[in-house]
């Protein structure tokens, strides 16, 4: 499996390192580009302000298409290799198609990974910046005093009262709420990518037959509607319990489960249903 | 035992009316180049796909050397689809080390001495190539392949008459001998004189499959295009 990763990612690699690159790209200008607004306030130049303040405007607007391009490349990546004229190569390969499918979902996780990664290294750099400009008009000990002064062992310690008490004051429930916690958002990650990856099964091996346009999204929102539905069903009939670890519990075990489950049924349907024309 | 068998399939496409094979029996033997000849819609392509792996939920029984269908006998097969299945966006070279990272049995200097016949850069991107230039790649992509089967879907249709003799001989003069070659085609007249078996096909049957001199001798000496005609009139 290891030359399918190998070439999963090099064939997605240009297109997701170029989204990347305008993310970094984007967060270094965008506090640029308030900065000059500014300056431009301050000096009476209201074209160029507004200019600029139209150009902000553009920016911002070409972070959110850039979260939308990683979805549709993700998408389009799979609908490509596996439905169209491509999965004639892709499913003559010798490779099981479990493998085929599993190799998929690791590269696409890998890079919506990559790109969180991405932005939260975007958002540190206009920080960053942010504060660097924010110094040029306040002098540094003054930021450095205000800081001081928040109290922030005190802001812990009504979070850590909350949390205690939702555990029943057991700490031993605490520490395992958090390890499900993170548990939850590792197993949440694959989900909605295998729900993708579902819709697409069902949609082109006709087992949903194709009415509307684009019926691989509609499906693949109902499944996230229809997944979503059953675990407030389920946390809605629990809530009976006081302890916060139960949902935390049933959460995980229907995202294994769709995530696994998800998994099976569409290397089945890739397996038994799928013609290609 | 014959490299491939088809044993009673028949096979139906979802949301069909009727049968795309019906009952099909074939027993194929290394060291041949066999036609597979039927106008269009006759069964040819589900037969190829059949073999490629890419159609299942067929009756009846398919073993390639003995064994069913599955990574093994892809790892056989060396199938040629009759359009690009290359993504558009890649270089040719990247394609090549592609394949010769998935394929133990690829050839990659043959592969690099087909494309210099052809006069293709292999620093190309497929989409700036012709047509013609396309199905050229894709059958030396194939042909480099030391495969005990090559299963070939329309191999010169759609391309000159120029270009159908080009093709016709980079088969001939590239394939791995003593392995099974399928063509599938209604062209027969190109095809012909490479061929030493012939499989017609008409409506999901098979209607004749024999060497192609006892077909010839048993019909007057005429040639297999006529033959041809005869049968699908």
């Amino acid at each position: 499996m290891k030359m399918l990763l190998k070439h999963d990612f090099l064939q997605t690699k240009k297109k997701y390192f170029t989204l990347f690159i305008v993310t970094l790209a984007i967060s270094i200008l965008t506090p640029l580009l308030i900065w000059l607004e500014i300056l431009s306030v301050n000096n009476n130049n209201f074209a160029a302000s507004g200019i600029l303040s139209f150009l902000s405007t553009i920016v911002f607007g070409v972070l959110i298409a850039i979260s939308v391009l990683v979805l549709t490349t993700s998408y389009k990546y799979i609908k490509d290799s596996l439905f169209t004229k491509q999965g004639y190569l892709t499913f003559t390969l010798p490779y099981k198609t479990s493998q085929i499918v599993l190799s998929k979902i690791i590269t696409i996780i890998a890079w919506s990974v990559c790109y969180i990664l991405v932005v939260i290294l975007g958002l540190s750099i206009m920080l960053g910046e942010g504060f660097l400009i924010i110094t040029h008009y306040i002098p540094i000990e003054e930021i450095k005093a205000e800081f001081q002064s928040i109290d922030f062992s005190e802001i812990r310690e009504v979070f850590d009262t909350i949390y205690l008490a939702m555990n029943n004051n057991n700490q031993s429930l605490v520490v395992w709420s958090r390890i499900l916690i993170v548990l939850n958002i590792i197993a949440a990650i694959p989900t909605y990518l295998i729900l993708f990856f579902i819709a697409g099964s069902l949609v082109n091996t006709n087992v949903i037959k194709s009415i509307k346009k684009n019926p691989v999204v509609l499906i693949f929102f109902l499944l996230i509607f229809g997944v979503h539905f059953i675990t407030q069903i389920i946390q809605v009939s629990i809530r009976g319990t006081t302890l916060f670890i139960i949902p935390l519990i049933v959460q995980l075990i229907i995202d294994l489960a769709v995530d696994i489950g998800g998994y099976q049924l569409t290397v089945y349907l890739l397996e038994h249903r799928l013609e290609l024309v | 035992m014959a490299l491939i068998e088809f044993k009673n399939v028949t096979f139906k496409y979802k949301g069909a009316n009727q049968n795309a094979l019906n009952n099909v029996n074939l027993s194929l033997n290394e060291g041949q180049i066999v036609g597979l000849l039927g106008p269009n819609g006759s069964g040819k392509t589900t037969i190829i796909k059949l073999i490629a792996g890419l159609l299942k939920n067929h009756q009846g029984e398919i073993l390639i050397n003995d064994k069913h269908i599955g990574v093994e006998s892809k790892m056989m097969v060396s199938y040629l689809p009759d359009s690009t299945y290359l993504k558009e966006e890649m270089v040719i070279k990247d394609v090549i080390t592609m394949f010769a990272d998935f394929y133990e049995n690829f050839d990659k200097e043959k592969m690099l001495s087909m494309l210099k016949t052809m006069d293709i850069d292999t620093s190309s991107v497929i989409k700036t190539l012709s047509k013609g230039n396309k199905e050229k790649l894709q059958l030396a992509l194939v042909l480099s392949r030391n495969a005990k089967i090559y299963v070939l879907d329309e191999p010169i249709g759609g391309v000159d008459p120029a270009q159908r003799d080009f093709i016709i001989n980079t088969i001939l003069n590239n394939y791995a001998y003593n392995s099974l070659v399928i063509i599938s085609t209604h062209l027969i007249e190109d095809i012909d004189s490479i061929l030493n078996r012939a499989i017609f096909i008409k409506k999901g049957e098979v209607v004749m499959d024999d060497t192609k001199e006892n077909i010839i001798n048993t019909h007057e000496s005429k040639s297999l295009n006529e033959v041809f005609k005869e049968v699908f009139r």
